[in-house]
């Protein structure tokens, strides 16, 4: 299974906001040369990063994207039935930062907000759950909110993981509208490699206590303590490079997609290397797939809208474009979608 | 410039070996080759070779002589 189809439910705007400080991968003390650098950016396409400063949370990036494409949706805050805040690096434990959101934000108390902690495979899955709370048209405004703080729980001393990840909140806004072309998705899990992306202390089954606070070296470039994220590089490609791109054409099969009307497949940004592999897989012409990865790196949720709002915002401002979309990572979790976006409300970036 | 001489000279670029080093690699006693250098190394081979590596094979490369092996059958 894993197939879901939610109908009556359009995109209809996208917002974005990064921090304004830029981290350049070139310059980053651990490479022992410029070459070792420049070799690092080649393979993995990411020149650079938006990096938050400290104290900065997911919701302080997410609050000015949303109240920005609020406005420019002509939206009060209050007409917004549900929000939902995919992140994995939230506020805090507890309570949700949805629930703060709806506060801060002035939605109203019969609004139905939740968080969804998940990683890359998230803005997927959180349009799988959005649409499909929306479908029956009791909720008709609705928002998915991607924001993470990736920089805060990896190890600035860990060669493996600096280099890539970035900081990012995006808003996708949905309403109901009966005349909507379906969404069709195809959605995965593989529990057994939860260890290939994961953050050992933190949590219930290990808290945190003062010994996991201490750094210690792992290896050669890798300084982690407990609560830093343990990404497994290669558990990660050998899952990327096979697990996405069977999903899109089990969705392009079962839902029987016509790839040459497809205009755009906006996949994960996590490194050039695979998502080349993915397109090629699906003999796309390199103009069809667009990348953010280059000056953001990997904002895990927020890749594909931030691709979206940066990339192709003006396209999608102008006219329909027939979409495909594939998130995939910590979980291990993937999920691919089919939607169509016409003249879609796409803010500027905003930079705080 | 033979295939076995070309592909010795991305793995001393790709992994800072000498030759000698490049022919006996086996990823789990080169310390470049981490997941980054797995993608540096296939980047390497097929732009240098002018293939594209299928996702099976570009898994199962976990040494010198494997990706010899593999480098044959395009």
């Amino acid at each position: 299974m894993g197939y879901l189809t939610t109908r009556n439910v359009k995109i209809v705007g996208l917002s974005a906001c990064v921090p304004k400080r830029i981290e350049e991968n070139i310059d980053l003390p651990f490479f022992v040369d410029q070459a070792e650098a420049e070799k690092v950016v080649a393979s993995t396409g990411i020149a650079r990063k938006r990096v938050c400063e400290d104290g900065v949370t997911g919701s302080d990036l997410a609050k000015p994207a949303i109240v920005r494409l609020l406005a420019d949706l002509g939206w009060s805050a209050d007409s917004v039935d549900c929000l939902f805040y995919v992140s994995m690096t939230r506020d805090y434990i507890a309570p949700q930062t949805a629930c703060i959101l709806q506060h801060e934000l002035g939605l109203s108390e019969s609004a139905f907000v939740m968080d969804l902690p998940l990683g890359c495979s998230g803005w997927v899955y959180g349009m799988s759950v959005a649409g499909s709370m929306m479908q029956t048209g009791q909720m008709k405004r609705g928002l998915v909110i991607c924001a993470e703080t990736n920089t805060k729980n990896r190890n600035k001393k860990d060669r493996g993981v600096r280099p890539l990840f970035g900081d990012a909140a995006t808003v996708t806004a949905l309403e109901y509208d009966v005349s909507a072309k379906p969404m069709n998705f195809v959605l995965n899990v593989d529990g057994s490699g939860w260890k290939a992306v994961h953050m050992p202390y933190g949590g219930m089954r290990n808290p945190t206590t003062p010994e996991c606070l201490v750094e210690v070296e792992i290896e050669p470039g890798v300084v982690r303590k407990g609560t830093d994220m343990i990404v497994n590089g290669m558990d990660v490609f050998s899952f990327a490079i096979k697990r996405p791109p069977q999903q899109l054409k089990d969705l392009v099969e079962h839902f029987n997609v016509d790839l040459a009307s497809v205009d755009y497949l906006l996949l994960h940004q996590a490194n050039k290397f695979i998502d080349e592999k993915i397109r090629r897989s699906l003999k796309l012409p390199p103009e069809k797939v667009p990348y953010s990865m280059q000056d953001f790196g990997n904002v895990t949720n927020a890749s594909i809208p931030l691709v979206m709002v940066t990339q192709i915002g003006e396209v999608l401002r102008n006219g329909a474009k027939h979409c495909l979309a594939c998130g995939f990572g910590v979980g291990l979790a993937w999920g691919s979608v089919e939607f169509y976006v016409k003249n879609a409300i796409v803010s500027d970036l905003m930079e705080v | 410039m033979s295939n076995k001489e070309k592909l010795i000279d991305i793995f001393v670029t790709t992994f800072g070996l000498t030759p000698a080093e490049a022919e006996g690699a086996v990823f789990k006693n080169t310390p470049a080759w981490d997941s980054v250098g797995h993608v540096n190394l296939m980047n390497a081979i097929e732009e240098g070779f002018g293939i594209s590596l299928e996702p099976d094979d570009i898994l199962d490369c976990k040494s010198f002589a494997q990706a010899e092996t593999m480098i044959a059958k395009y």
